[in-house]
């Protein structure tokens, strides 16, 4: 929600640096151009959609460094409100960790519930036997639910298979 | 009087005892979603694809209309009880209900707001019927340029006209056109952006996206915002029902509402925030005693309640007539479309006549569950308030990896979800808009495809889109949509600041 005529959005310094992304999407974009073949004899092939959105995205990198210029003249601080690092930490931990345990085959059920015990932790619930009860009664849950009443598969570990 | 038919017929698909159930589980998942922080109507559409993939399609889709209508709902109890409007078309909602509330009106506000959505509902509901089938023969003549200007108009309608920065906007449409871009091309078979990667061949799925920006991208927003103090609920004190009085001052505010909502949500203006700050602004302008706004006025609630559910109800013509998703809702309405491989525009009111008319007639049926649903269970809506935040987070992280998982049973796969995950908390964090993204990556490949396709009929002339008198008017209207907000600043006020 913005507030009056004050600037917002991000300072300038984090203005420069998404243009500098954009661009090199941009970059991204022409190289992989290039590596289709020609365009039919009627019409444009699918290189040329990749080139417009390339011209488009380079365009909006620019863009940003205009509008980071502006708002470094304008002075423009963001707000002192610096957010909490530790608890953002804590969930980001829990997502790839989730990735992690799936990875060396702990299958859904371990992953889900490291996942739901630690997304807790990271919004002040500590780790203790109620966290991981409800974490581990709703992933089973889930498992069961998937397995056997859609028929899809998800991921099956060690836990998976004595629940057959 | 074909249209009287044809939605009576509707009406007769939408109470076959299977689709009443699904309208049923809609709207109650619905309030459900729109009470809960953090889940959006859009969301669950998006988890619950995966699960319907084996479903009926009529009675899936039902459904996720039921959800979306069932989430302006619901979103509004929270606004008025809580101050923290669920969706941000309930934002105008809470400015006067939240004052109700504790001023012990909240039984009037919820009420004007819920019949005032019923009504809302009705009326534009009954617009849809008219103006749909009207759009569908204008649309008929429609060559592949047409379509192309027409979503031109819609990227650039959704993503810089009403938003807070065109810039910011528009760079969240293009990361969305790029990640359309990403998979093999339809027309010719070549991968693009896929560098190798098989699961990257299929493109980008729209749920992983959704799931990611929306689900994860809220999480760790709310996280990193996270103080460790909960909100404080206002209980729902005195009469439930409004006095002859609170009836007199609503239903012109009900019925200006209509009048706001449901054109600005059936022109591709995208999002129900704009009407429902432009009817709070109206109501206050209009207000015989201007002075009770800010301490609790009944109209302050009525017409943005009523322009919010009637704006929902204006989406859904660009989407059943063109095809044309023009909200975050929408875009995941027509990716649950497409998964059952049918497409919404004019051919679907010719080949899936049940599916279309039963749908429309089934919004008849959902708003008045609504309103029965919502009053008397009110109370049992508020106890939901109470689920320990940890556990709520911790239930909607879980529930997104395993639809995602369920869909596509890779890490890879997850990996991409927390990635865009990370970058819906960015742009939370730097106040980039998200639905122009999810209307990019849907809109994008199609718009692609109608604009390779007018370049082969019109044997490689470019000019062909300026030639055709209606791409020509629709794509001038599209430049003039992008210059409007950056030379007229005053369309900012639209967006309530002077509230």
């Amino acid at each position: 929600m913005s507030e009056g005529s004050a600037p917002v959005g991000p300072r300038w310094q984090t203005q420069c640096g998404i243009g500098i992304a954009l661009l090199l999407v941009a970059a991204a974009l022409w190289f992989d151009a290039r590596l289709l073949p020609p365009p039919p004899a009627v019409g444009v092939g699918p290189s040329a959609a990749l080139r417009l959105v390339g011209v488009l995205v380079a365009l909006l990198g620019l863009a940003h460094f205009v509008s980071a210029w502006r708002a470094r003249r304008a002075g423009h601080v963001e707000s002192a409100d610096r957010g909490n690092h530790a608890s953002l930490g804590i969930v980001l931990a829990a997502l790839i960790g989730q990735i992690a345990l799936l990875e060396i085959g702990a299958g859904f059920i371990a992953s889900s519930l490291w996942l739901f015990a630690l997304t807790a932790r990271g919004f002040g619930e500590r780790i203790g036997p109620k966290s991981i009860a409800i974490g581990a009664v709703l992933s089973v849950a889930v498992y069961l639910f998937f397995t056997q009443a859609l028929s899809l598969a998800l991921p099956a570990g060690p836990l998976e298979r004595l629940l057959g | 009087m074909e249209v009287l038919q044809s939605l009576l017929h509707g009406l007769g698909v939408a109470i076959q005892p299977g689709n009443l159930l699904f309208a049923g589980i809609g709207v109650l998942l619905g309030t459900l979603v729109g009470i809960l922080p953090g889940i959006s109507p859009s969301l669950t559409v998006a988890l619950l694809l995966p699960v319907t993939f084996k479903l009926d399609p009529t009675g899936s889709i039902i459904m996720f209309a039921g959800i979306y209508f069932g989430g302006m709902y619901g979103s509004s109890t929270t606004a008025i009880l809580l101050n923290t409007p669920g969706e941000a078309a309930s934002i105008a909602t809470a400015i006067e209900g939240h004052k109700m509330a504790r001023a012990g009106r909240g039984g009037p506000a919820l009420a004007t707001a819920a019949i005032g959505s019923f009504v809302a509902g009705t009326l534009a509901t009954l617009c849809l019927a008219l103006l749909a089938p009207m759009i569908v023969d204008l649309a008929v003549g429609f060559g592949p340029w047409d379509y192309f200007g027409l979503m031109v108009l819609a990227f650039i309608t959704v993503s810089a006209t009403f938003g807070s920065s065109v810039l910011r906007g528009l760079t969240s449409l293009v990361l969305g056109l790029v990640l359309g871009l990403v998979g093999i091309d339809k027309l010719t078979g070549q991968p693009r952006l896929a560098y190798g990667v098989p699961s990257l061949m299929d493109g980008v799925s729209i749920t992983t996206l959704a799931v990611g920006l929306f689900a994860m991208g809220e999480a760790l927003y709310t996280a990193s915002r996270y103080r460790g103090v909960s909100e404080t609920i206002e209980a729902v004190r005195g009469s439930l029902w409004m006095t002859v009085d609170d009836w007199r001052r609503s239903w012109k505010a009900w019925l200006r509402g209509v009048g706001l909502g449901f054109p600005i949500g059936a022109l591709p203006a995208g999002g129900a925030e704009v009407p429902t700050l432009l009817s709070y602004t109206l109501e206050r302008k209009l207000a015989r005693e201007p002075n009770r706004f800010g301490q609790g006025a009944i109209e302050g609630v009525a017409g943005p309640e009523a322009a919010n559910n009637a704006a929902a109800t204006g989406t859904l013509v660009p989407l059943l007539a063109l095809g044309l998703p023009t909200s975050a809702t929408a875009a995941m309405m027509l990716a649950g479309f497409q998964q059952y491989g049918l497409v919404p525009g004019p051919l679907l009111f010719v080949t899936n006549t049940d599916l279309v008319w039963g749908l429309i007639a089934s919004f008849l049926i959902g708003n008045l569950m609504l309103l029965v649903l919502n009053l008397p269970l009110v109370g049992l809506w508020v106890k939901l308030l109470k689920v320990p935040q940890p556990y709520l987070y911790a239930g909607i992280l879980v529930f997104a990896a395993m639809g995602t998982l369920a869909a596509n049973p890779s890490t890879f796969e997850l990996a991409m979800l927390v990635a865009f995950g990370v970058c819906g908390y960015l742009m939370r964090c730097w106040d980039y808009p998200l639905a122009p993204m999810i209307v990019g990556l849907i809109l994008g490949p199609m718009a692609e495809s109608q604009f390779r396709r007018a370049l082969q009929i019109s044997l490689g002339d470019p000019w062909v889109f300026l030639k055709h008198g209606g791409s020509a008017t629709l794509l001038a209207l599209a430049v003039l949509a992008l210059v409007a907000p950056l030379l007229f600043k005053g369309l900012r006020r639209f967006k309530g600041e002077d509230a």
